[in-house]
């Protein structure tokens, strides 16, 4: 969606004070709405969608006033096209009105948001019956919402106060207008300094300067041996050497040692020039990569839902890699490339200025050609990864699902699918190599016809003499062109590495500079000794700014009392876990332990106080102790084998044949589900924490382990605060109080009996699930 | 196999004789004759033999492949009251209402070509031209969020969520076409 900065003609002249303004009130808006009879100062609330009740893209003006809610349809003309700095203030905006519908305020209740697919309608109750108002885009959707939300207040109590946060639009770069791609990270790609860049990555090898210094002394002198061999074998074998009467006549054996010893000698700076920049390249990743996941490690939760872990991993990887190369191989390249092509120069302009100006006559074609060589290479080079992409997808998924495979006899047609897939990235690979073959001789030949200029300039200035030009020099310019023939290529090729290590490191740095939502107190509030009491107090959250996924819970838990959530997957109750765990921040309200705000807390008492069992379970690669042990290393080998015996995971442990220093995680031996639960009851068992949260823990379980479990379970909360999430009501049977929450709300609060006497939603569910038990024969 | 499949769980398709599809403020409404056995009606109104529902929400089952057919008819509560098989089973009027509804969910804009892609940092910047002029829209993770149907549609996703189409690859021109056809 286009979405233009204001300028500062633009800004709203005379707006009302008290106007909500949601989009920006623009002139033609202004210009419009008075033909209508509406000031500006009696505009409550404004906000603005693109499209038409037809679904046709339109400027479409939502204005509320004190009377009215006046809907204007039309369509908006731009003249003189936005420069690509979109500041350009040479825009002539012009709305034509194509249709208008107007509500009495009296009528209209209950504004909202009706989503569709990809569409969406501002809907709202007139005289009872919803009707749908306007239409919207998604982009337009985050502003509708907030209409819907301040007109909905201003609607039923007449309030106009707002929350400054939801007037920062930050979905577009301030400095250009253009769209941040990831509305979580506030980095604009157009905008990001490059400059800046590497003056960081600078930074990352400052450590290293002398090395750095050493390896540019020897390009240096790589350079430089480069260029003096071929002048020693022409123009000066031919023109002293083997030219009578010069001072070297006959002197053939010196030259081949010259040669000789100038060859050795540039292999030897060569493999030193190697050796050193990997070193230096290697630590300089390396600290990188540190710098990297520790940034990682200290980001908020919200960081890793956002996006793909797997995604992530293999970003940073090639990023860091990708830098890799470039100073390990690209720079010493670039410098020594660069610095060989100067002196090519200045040597052919010393020997005659004349032919060396010829010689350069077919350099700004041959770069060319080069440049639309690489971007169609590089476009092949794509459609290759794309194959090789899909055939790697089509592997892992025959390899990982074999299983499935082979039950459902699909054998075959898993080969054909890999087949064709393997032939398409076969048809691929075969392109990328025709074309190399084939461009870059072609290039090479372009780059030929300098030499071809040199033979027939420099052969006809041999001839007559001109310029005091000797056939030996004309054999040394000849190799000299053939110098810069590798330095042209490179320098097109370095185009694009410059680009990609520039791409890379921006992607590494933004997720080094990223925020974490989450942040710990400066001076924590030391609790010392933790009782255990939790209070939620009106309790907001949302993921995204858009829907409440808790909204004003309350509630609290003596210490040593256990509580019990229930309600429907997705109600909001393993959110209420993460809540009290820190690992996302409440919107409003507040959580309190012990009447201690959590975010007062050190982030080291907060989860050494608080445990949590979730359905989640994570197993790290190392022994079985060595997991339960996780959160603390320093625990003995009784406290481990007694926290297993609590889980439950000690019978299974004992039956393996390394015990508890069995292998598991990634690659080793592999345990069951509810094996791998039991693992990480014992993890949070060790824990020995004051508050524990059971969010489903023994669901992955069978009916007599969970029995099992959940009796060793109740003995430990015996004097600890704990929480249960399950949605088994019978596995919250020792609770001693229950919550029931719907929507993100407190439905129902109370004991077992209490609330079967309500008759209310937990009733509802404890006779389904009893009915379920009695149909198949079990009596709770 | 169908036929001992079916015989287990029945699809209830609406019969185009006792569904009749109306609009009510913009909305689609649904009378429905109600089927012999259906306690759950009887209970609500035990006199009558009709469901008049004010409100149903339209879902394609199979949104790439048909548009028209398998079309699953919903309550306000998301309960299921039956799914159209095609509709053009349908009496005329009913037929202008369903698609009309199903034109305004399933709302997507039509790409006739594509100006420009600019690539940075693994997002994507795309100028294009639809039927009413030119847009920009930035999309995330390009290549999952450019959806082939078949060999010859494509669907893309811009951050926000809104969808773009492009009917044909075989109909659009070859610069439009070689732009899109890395990310394929």
């Amino acid at each position: 969606m286009v979405y233009y900065l204001l300028t500062g003609a633009d800004k709203a002249h005379g707006r009302a004070e008290r106007m909500i303004e949601i989009s920006k009130f623009r002139a033609e808006a202004k210009t419009a709405l008075i033909k209508h009879g509406i000031r500006p100062e009696d505009i409550v609330i404004f906000a603005e969608t693109d499209l038409s009740m037809e679904l046709d893209h339109a400027a479409v003006y939502i204005v509320l006033t004190e009377e009215r809610l006046h809907i204007i349809e039309g369509q908006l003309m731009i003249s003189g096209r936005p420069g690509k700095m979109r500041r350009s203030a040479a825009v002539a905006r012009t709305f034509i009105e194509t249709d208008s519908r107007e509500y009495e305020r009296d009528k209209i209740k209950a504004p909202a948001v009706e989503e569709l697919i990809s569409a969406g309608y501002l809907t709202a109750e007139v005289d009872g019956n919803t009707l749908r108002l306007a239409a919207m885009t998604r982009t337009a959707m985050r502003d509708v919402r907030l209409f819907v939300k301040y007109a909905g207040k201003y609607l039923s109590d007449g309030s106009t106060e707002t929350d400054s946060d939801d007037f920062k639009d930050e979905r577009f770069c301030p400095k250009c207008g253009r769209r941040y791609p990831d509305p979580n990270r506030k980095i604009c790609p157009g905008c990001m300094e490059k400059a800046g860049i590497y003056k960081r990555l600078l930074a990352f090898s400052k450590k290293y300067r002398w090395q750095m210094l050493a390896v540019l002394l020897s390009i240096t002198a790589l350079s430089a041996l480069g260029v003096i061999a071929p002048y020693v074998s022409t123009s000066f074998f031919y023109d002293k050497v083997l030219t009578p009467g010069s001072g070297w006549f006959g002197h053939i054996s010196f030259v081949l040692i010259l040669i000789v010893g100038l060859r050795l000698m540039s292999a030897l700076v060569s493999s030193l020039t190697g050796v050193i920049s990997a070193r230096v390249s290697a630590f300089v990743t390396y600290d990188l990569k540190r710098t990297i996941f520790t940034a990682i490690e200290r980001l908020s939760l919200s960081f890793f839902t956002a996006r793909q872990t797997g995604g992530l991993m293999n970003q940073i990887n090639n990023d860091a890699n990708t830098i890799y190369w470039f100073f390990c191989s690209g720079v010493p390249e670039f410098l020594k490339n660069a610095v060989q092509l100067i002196a090519v120069f200045v040597i052919m302009f010393i020997m005659n200025p004349a032919l060396a100006g010829f010689s350069a006559v077919i350099l700004p074609l041959f770069a060319y050609t080069v440049w639309r060589i690489n971007r169609l290479m590089m476009t092949l080079h794509q459609r290759r990864y794309a194959s090789s992409r899909s055939m790697n997808s089509a592997l892992s998924d025959a390899l990982s699902g074999f299983r499935v495979v082979k039950t459902f006899a699909r054998e075959k047609e898993e080969t054909a699918r890999f087949d064709k897939r393997s032939r398409r990235l076969a048809y691929d690979g075969r392109n990328v190599t025709i074309f190399n073959n084939t461009a870059f001789p072609f290039a090479s030949f372009i780059m030929y016809l300098s030499n071809i200029i040199v033979w027939a300039i420099g052969g006809w200035m041999v001839i007559s003499g001109y310029g005091g030009m000797t056939y030996g020099k004309l054999m040394a310019f000849i190799a000299y062109v053939g110098l810069m023939n590798q330095p042209m290529f490179m320098f097109v090729d370095m185009i694009y590495w410059f680009s990609d290590c520039t791409n890379a490191a921006g992607r590494l740095f933004e997720i080094a500079d990223a925020e974490p939502d989450v942040t710990e107190p400066e001076q924590p509030v030391i609790l010392g000794e933790m009782r255990g009491r939790v209070e939620f107090r009106d309790v907001e959250f949302s993921y995204d700014k858009a829907r409440k996924v808790i909204d004003g819970v309350s509630f609290t838990v003596e210490p040593g009392e256990t509580l019990g959530l229930v309600g429907h997957s997705g109600a909001g109750k393993s959110t209420l876990a993460n809540l009290l765990m820190r690992l996302y921040d409440v919107n409003a309200g507040e959580i309190l332990i012990d009447g201690v705000n959590i975010k007062d807390l050190s982030f080291a008492e907060l989860r050494a106080g608080v445990g949590i069992v979730s359905q989640e379970t994570y197993l790290f690669v190392g022994t079985i102790a060595d997991n339960i042990r996780y959160a603390r290393p320093e625990a003995s080998f009784e406290e481990v084998l007694t926290a297993a015996r609590i889980s439950g995971a000690h019978d299974f442990i004992v039956k393996l044949p390394d015990g508890y220093d069995t292998k598991i995680g990634f690659g080793y031996k592999d345990l069951s589900g509810g094996e791998r639960q039991r693992l990480s009851i014992a993890r949070a068992v060790l824990l020995n924490p004051r508050i524990l949260i059971l969010d489903e823990a023994t669901a992955a379980m069978d009916t007599q382990t969970e029995r099992r479990i959940q009796d060793a379970l109740t003995l430990l909360s015996k004097g600890r605060t704990t929480i249960m999430i399950a949605h088994r009501l019978s596995t919250l049977r020792d609770a001693g109080k229950l919550v029931v929450i719907e929507n993100g709300k407190v439905q129902e609060t109370g004991t077992h009996n209490e609330l079967l006497v309500k008759k209310g939603t937990y009733s509802k569910l404890y006779t389904l699930q009893l009915e379920a038990l009695k149909n198949i024969g079990v009596e709770e | 196999m169908d036929n001992a499949l079916s015989d287990v769980v029945k699809l209830e398709y609406l019969d185009p004789e006792k569904a009749e599809f109306m609009l009510k403020n913009g909305y689609i409404a649904l009378k429905l004759e109600r089927p012999e056995n259906d306690p759950a009606g009887e209970e609500n109104d035990p006199e009558g033999t009709e469901s008049e529902y004010d409100r149903v929400f339209l879902h394609r089952c199979f949104p790439n492949e048909f548009t028209e057919e398998y079309i699953s008819v919903l309550d306000r509560d998301g309960n299921e009251l039956g799914v159209i098989r095609s509709i053009g089973d349908f009496p005329e009027a009913a037929r202008e209402i369903l698609r009309g509804e199903l034109r305004r969910k399933y709302h997507i804009f039509t790409i006739n070509a594509v100006l420009s892609i600019n690539e940075k940092y693994g997002y994507s910047y795309w100028k294009i031209r639809d039927s009413e002029g030119e847009r920009d829209f930035t999309v995330r993770d390009t290549y999952r969020s450019i959806n082939r149907i078949g060999t010859d549609r494509v669907t893309v996703t811009d951050v926000d969520g809104n969808r773009f189409e492009i009917p044909s690859l075989a109909a659009l021109d070859r610069r439009s076409r070689r732009k899109i056809e890395m990310y394929l």
